[in-house]
């Protein structure tokens, strides 16, 4: 019985060594992945709106000219960054004539977490047009420029062409 | 001579021990990578300022190449399993692997050559048997978005050949 119970446990010894040993061959190797996501602002104009003109036609004796307006243009973004933190401005490369006034509005697209500031009056300081972009990619946000006189001025026989400047910057900036 | 079987007996089965050790206790694996950074930029972004950024992206065919080595013979069964271990990675990224190549050796290769998710735990990659070498690997990442802010996510690929029956 002795001799028996001698070999059960010199088995048992065995089999557990054995599982001891199965159970560690095993190795590891590793290796790295890494994505870095830099930051991106990125906006674009579609392009240039039409010649605006304020015209004998468009007036009623007694008033100033009708303002004209031109929605044919608008703004894309593309920016990665945290909530709020970044805005849409908007400036003039000159001043037009005196009397003369550049308005803007940058609509809001679909997508897009900011506010519009509605209407403003271009100059060549830049103005707040957007506000509170996120982490957000927006199409087509409709500019509507609307052109008008302050007071009656003479007539501007030649055009004056202007370039407004849309930026996309941080939002403390 | 009941003893003389006893001894038998004994040595029988520390011989079995002895052949244990000497199977299944030295099969390795060594990686040949230097990691795979991939740097996203606007020049990722699908159609320039309002679109989104490109989702998925490849490393080379060959960003990992493995070698297993140890084995007793070309019969030697073996496995890998592949895990992540996520250092700062972002929910909304997934991670992929697929093996590209064979590699060369006496034994044979099986599995892995579509890809996988790789998850936190452990799972079969691909299998085989004897000492193989340049056994290639290609990893994906997918999931990528403006809706994800900017910085650096790693993780770590563990690669674990396990011996098999």
């Amino acid at each position: 019985m002795r001799k028996l119970v001698m070999l059960g446990l010199v088995v048992t010894v065995a089999m557990i060594s054995g599982l001891v040993v199965w159970s560690a061959a095993t190795d590891s190797g590793t290796a790295s992945v890494g994505m870095q996501l830099e930051e991106i602002a990125q906006l674009v104009v579609s392009g240039d709106p039409g010649l605006i003109t304020l015209t004998n036609a468009q007036t009623t004796a007694g008033l100033l000219p009708t303002e004209q307006t031109d929605a044919t243009t608008s703004l894309s973004w593309t920016s990665n960054v945290a909530s709020g933190s970044r805005k849409i401005t908007a400036a003039l490369s000159a001043a037009y004539t005196t009397g003369v006034v550049l308005k803007a509005t940058l609509a809001e697209p679909a997508g897009s977490n900011g506010t519009s500031a509605g209407e403003q009056t271009l100059d060549t300081e830049a103005i707040e047009m957007f506000t509170g972009i996120a982490n957000e990619n927006c199409t087509q946000a409709t500019i509507t420029y609307e052109f008008s006189l302050s007071t009656m001025i003479a007539p501007i026989t030649e055009t004056e062409s202007k370039t407004v400047t849309w930026t996309l910057l941080a939002a403390a900036a | 001579m009941t003893r003389i079987v006893r001894y038998i007996w004994l040595v029988l089965l520390l011989a079995l021990v002895a052949i244990g050790v000497t199977s299944h206790a030295s099969i390795s694996i060594t990686l040949v990578s230097d990691g795979w950074l991939e740097i996203i930029d606007k020049s990722d972004l699908i159609a320039g300022a309002g679109s989104d950024l490109i989702s998925t992206y490849e490393s080379t065919s060959d960003q990992v190449s493995i070698n297993i080595s140890g084995t007793t013979s070309g019969e030697d069964n073996w496995r890998v399993d592949v895990k992540r271990v996520d250092t700062d990675w972002h929910n909304s990224l997934s991670l992929y692997a697929q093996r590209t190549s064979n590699g060369s050796g006496s034994g044979t290769i099986s599995g892995g050559s579509q890809y996988m998710t790789v998850t936190a735990s452990d799972q079969t990659f691909f299998s085989g048997r004897g000492d193989r070498t340049g056994i290639e690997v290609q990893l994906k990442v997918s999931g990528v978005s403006i809706q994800i802010p900017p910085g650096t996510y790693t993780t770590t690929l563990y690669y674990t050949v396990v011996d098999t029956l």
